[in-house]
Parts: C-alpha cells; structure tokens; sequence
C-alpha cells in the first residue's frame, strides 16, 4: 500500500498528541503516533522525583516523627515500647504518603544513656540505582535514638 | 540483578519463598562462632559489626533465594544495664516478603540481627 497523500498532521480529538494520518489507495486510512509523542504521556510518571529514594526528604520525615513522638521525654522504661512503635508507625504513614513506588523497611533503636556503647552496621544486596537507605541518630538527655529507613524499588 | 529479563513472575514459587527459619540457623550459627568469647571493645567493634554483617549477607546469598533483595542489620552493644528497645516495620508484600532474627547475648555484649528479604517482581 502506498500513502496517496498526507492528509492531516497535527493534534486529534481521539488522542491528544500530534498525529499522522495518510490516505491510502483502496479508501484505506491509516493514522500514524509518532513513538516520541507516546512516550510524551508516560512523561509525569517516569520523572526522577517520583522514582529514586531522596535521602534528604526521607530524613526530615524521620526527624519529624521523632520530635512529635519522643520530644523531650526522659526515657521510661514502661513508655519505651509505646514510643518505638509510635515512632515507627508515624514514619511509615508519612512515607506512603509519598506516593512513590517502593517497598519501606523502617527500625528504630532507643537506647538509654548510661556510658555503654552501640555500634549498628547494614549491609544489603539490592540495586544501588534505585534502592536507598537513610539513618537518623538523634539523642536527648536521657537517650539515643537511632532510626533506620530502607528503600526498595518494585 | 536488574540486568535480568523480566520474568514477570509476580510471586515465586513456594518452595523459592524466603524462609525465615533457614535465615535464622545461619544468624545463629555465624554470630555464635564470632562472638561466643567476645569483649566489647571500642576500638574494634566498628569492623567487627560490619564484617560479621557482610559474612552474614554471603551466607544468605548462598541460599539462592532467586530474585530476592536482602538486607542485613547487626546492632552490637555494650552490656551496662543499661534499657534497649528495638523495633521495625515494614511496608511491604506479606506474602512474598519476610524477616529473620536472631539475639546472642554475653557478659559484656548483646548482639542483634535482623535480615530483611524482599522480592523484587
């Protein structure tokens, strides 16, 4: 089949991209999207705010969720069990809030002050293109905090 | 991994699952080996918790559990009585992902491990 004439080129009503139509022999019509235009539309979605791990955002939800939960409280051994899960929880809501399309993994670590020690490591076999991880140390009089937040992409 | 074609396989086989007690025997026996007449010392904890971290995540790669992203924590402390509380949650595919852990404790550290395995579809 051979185009007879270009008919129209520009946007449709159909598809709202510019398009292509030929007008072939035998009353056939074909109209063509160019693939540049098709790609145009996934444009919101595959941008990199919506896809890759941003540390700098995911640490100030940890220190935010901190703050509100623990604040200044003096560490209680009754309360501590309250506070990690509150701590925990309050990140994870904020995080899907994100709206972004990953797997989270958040820990929390509230550690009196007393002089002892504490030494935490990460290791992980995952793709260092879209994965990420951020940790947060934050402390006050009477304890250390230390938050963890894992990224995995789907 | 990513280099892979896509299988799109949206869940792995059962028997391919991550299996929580298979990664809690290799925990248990590695940190055992390492630590068992352990100090806490300052100076070489650092290296000890990141060494013991990678001989863990090569354990479990040996595993093969095919398409799986793992992540391994190690938190080592000093005992001075002193309170802890650790704590995690995920977001995630419960059918498809898991956790394994394990606590060793001496006289004069506690050790925790968490391993972390999530499917990647």
């Amino acid at each position: 089949m051979v185009p007879i004439k270009n008919v129209f080129t520009g946007e449709d009503l159909i598809c709202p991209r510019r398009v292509h139509l030929f007008y072939f022999e035998d009353n056939f019509i074909v109209i063509l999207v160019p693939v540049s235009e098709t790609l145009a539309t996934m444009d919101d979605f595959m941008s990199e705010d919506k896809t890759t791990f941003i540390v700098e955002e995911v640490s100030k939800i940890i220190k935010d969720s901190v703050e509100t939960v623990i604040g200044e409280n003096s560490y209680k051994h009754g309360r501590v069990n309250q506070w990690t899960t509150s701590v925990v929880e309050q990140c994870l809501i904020q995080l899907s809030k994100l709206d972004k399309p990953f797997k989270f993994i958040v820990n929390c670590i509230i550690m009196q002050k007393n002089g002892a020690g504490l030494q935490t490591a990460s290791t992980c076999f995952w793709d260092n293109t879209t994965d990420g991880s951020c940790t947060v140390r934050w402390e006050n009089d009477t304890m250390y905090v230390i938050i963890s937040v894992f990224g995995l992409a789907i | 991994m990513v280099e892979e074609s896509d299988t799109y396989h949206i869940r792995p086989n059962h028997r391919l699952k991550f299996k929580p007690a298979v990664v809690k025997r290799y925990i248990h026996d590695i940190v055992r080996e390492r630590l068992s007449d352990m100090q806490y010392d300052p100076e070489t904890v650092a290296e000890l918790t990141r060494s013991l971290a990678e001989s863990i995540k090569d354990k479990v790669k040996t595993a093969e559990f095919d398409r799986y992203k793992i992540v391994v924590q190690v938190l080592i402390g000093e005992q001075r009585g002193q309170g802890v509380k650790m704590s995690a949650r995920c977001l995630w595919d419960a059918d498809t992902d898991n956790y394994a852990d394990d606590v060793f404790m001496n006289d004069s550290l506690f050790c925790v491990v968490t391993v972390f395995g999530s499917y990647y579809y």
